[in-house]
């Protein structure tokens, strides 16, 4: 009876919780309108086609325009909290809303040309496949690359490849104040690779075709 | 005819009327910031901004007293000993005493200006015995501000810039009349008036420099190393300034606000901020506590 009445409890909690989260994922809904709005920082690096990042290292700044909103919101929210490290991101997300990021990223999501990808990537090289499964990188991020089986989950498919080797090699680094990402399932995949194959990884999946796009401001307003 | 001069002196009128109205909405001047038609550098607030004008002044002042006696000998010579009175050239070569002269003279001059400006450069980068240090970080297109030392330690703050601001910006800004146009930010930096504020300058991704023309100081913030200058202003208000050292896009949209308080007013903000961030910091400690728990 007792043990019912548990069960009982704790599958009312949960769907408490649960019903709690989606009221929360329905309460900042972003409008890309606004958010035209709030992107001039954002342009000044992710808006300069071959912008390079200075420190604490040099690589190509992220392609962002089409990347998915709910990944844009969950990077950027990552940010602001110090998960993920980055001294410049971090100054920017601290002053935006819950709000600005949601506006933001709906604007981003629909920037720039819609591009149709094959459903499946070029065929890697032995070694690069071998590198892919012991990953599992196609089970989050789709077989493409590009559909990730979560929005807040990102596409990687044609990113740069100088900053996907940087991101993953974040992934191993926790603890450094100016650098390094937090993610408990990036850090174990990360973790078990050398820097060396990560390089390959990210040479392999930023050649592949993606949606991606770096969309400069235009000239005349 | 009669018509037609009606209707000039009408839209006269009107245009007179807009003027008008136009000029009772016109820009102000900004106390600690850009003055309408300003013309000599901003107010001094701190001692070495005024010694900083009064350098300027005294070598304006020697510049203009050679400049008239020169180009006044010059053009008397060039006039009464012309050649079309009868004047004949001299031929004279290596005069030593003329040589000496005008070696001796200028350097007599440089050194009556250096002596001064010296003592000035001297006083700028003594940083020593600071009351507060802050360190400002320079961001691609904002500025951190973190208290290291003093009354205050352990604030950190970003200060950037009202965003309303920077979209009016975008669409021209055709008769906007604010005052503090392009110099609004969030986050002020808050100083207390009368005390040795050492600023140490870095930044996280490309150079900018850190001004703020009434307290005449600038200073660059280079990533990876630091730099530091120091003002104690002298009375209280808003200054401003702008990030001086080119740094990308929106180099132009990312503007230092200093707010300097009495001493009373500086320690009411201090515990503010600090009653903030506890508070800021409680539920975490209550989310670490709750998973030592479990």
């Amino acid at each position: 009876m007792q043990s019912t009445f548990t069960r009982f409890l704790s599958a009312a909690l949960a769907l408490l919780a649960f019903s709690f989260q989606s009221a929360n994922a329905q309460e900042v809904k972003g409008n890309p309108v606004n958010g035209e709005a709030k992107i001039a920082m954002c342009i000044g690096c992710h808006g300069i086609p071959g912008y390079q990042a200075s420190f604490p290292e040099v690589y190509k700044v992220p392609m962002i325009s089409r990347q998915s909103a709910r990944y844009i919101v969950s990077s950027l929210k990552a940010y602001k909290s110090g998960e993920r490290k980055h001294p410049t991101m971090r100054s920017v997300a601290a002053g935006l809303s819950d709000q600005d990021m949601a506006d933001i990223a709906a604007y981003y999501d629909g920037h720039g040309p819609a591009v149709v990808l094959p459903e499946q990537p070029s065929a890697p090289s032995a070694r690069v496949n071998e590198l892919l499964t012991k990953g599992a990188c196609n089970s989050c991020h789709g077989a493409n690359f590009s559909k990730p089986i979560d929005a807040s989950y990102p596409k990687i498919a044609g990113q740069n490849r100088d900053y996907l080797y940087i991101a993953l090699k974040s992934y191993k680094t926790d603890g450094n104040a100016t650098w390094g990402r937090s993610n408990p399932v990036m850090g174990t995949i990360a973790k078990q690779y050398s820097n060396a194959e990560l390089k390959e990884l990210a040479n392999y999946i930023g050649r592949q075709p993606g949606e991606l796009h770096v969309v400069p401001q235009s000239k005349f307003r | 005819m009669m018509n037609s001069t009606t209707k000039t002196i009408a839209s006269g009128l009107l245009w007179a009327g807009a003027w008008v109205a136009t000029a009772a909405h016109a820009v102000n001047d900004l106390p600690g910031g850009p003055a309408v038609r300003q013309l000599n550098m901003h107010p001094p607030a701190t001692k070495i901004a005024a010694e900083q004008h009064s350098l300027h002044w005294m070598m304006m002042v020697i510049c203009m007293l050679i400049f008239v006696a020169v180009f006044g000998v010059m053009f008397y010579s060039i006039w009464k000993h012309r050649k079309s009175v009868g004047h004949k050239p001299a031929s004279f070569h290596e005069s030593v005493k003329v040589e000496i002269a005008w070696t001796v003279v200028p350097l007599i001059i440089v050194v009556i200006m250096a002596i001064p400006a010296t003592r000035t450069v001297v006083a700028q980068k003594d940083t020593s015995n600071a009351d507060i240090t802050i360190k400002a970080t320079g961001y691609q297109w904002r500025w951190g501000y973190d208290y290291l030392k003093g009354e205050g330690d352990g604030i950190s703050f970003i200060s950037s810039l009202d965003n309303e601001q920077r979209v009016l910006s975008n669409t021209g800004a055709k008769g906007v009349t604010l005052d503090n146009y392009l110099l609004k930010v969030d986050n002020p930096l808050v100083v207390p008036v009368n005390k040795k504020i050492r600023i140490i300058t870095t930044s996280s991704d490309v150079i900018h420099a850190f001004a703020v023309p009434s307290f005449g100081i600038k200073q660059d913030a280079i990533p990876g190393f630091v730099r530091d200058t120091w003002f104690k202003a002298e009375i209280t208000g808003d200054f401003y300034g702008q990030c001086q050292e080119l740094c990308g896009k929106e180099h132009a949209y990312m503007p230092i606000h200093v707010k300097v308080l009495s001493e009373a007013d500086y320690s009411a903000w201090v515990k503010t901020q600090q009653t903030k961030k506890s508070a800021e910091a409680q539920p975490a400690q209550q989310v670490a506590q709750a998973n030592t728990a479990k």
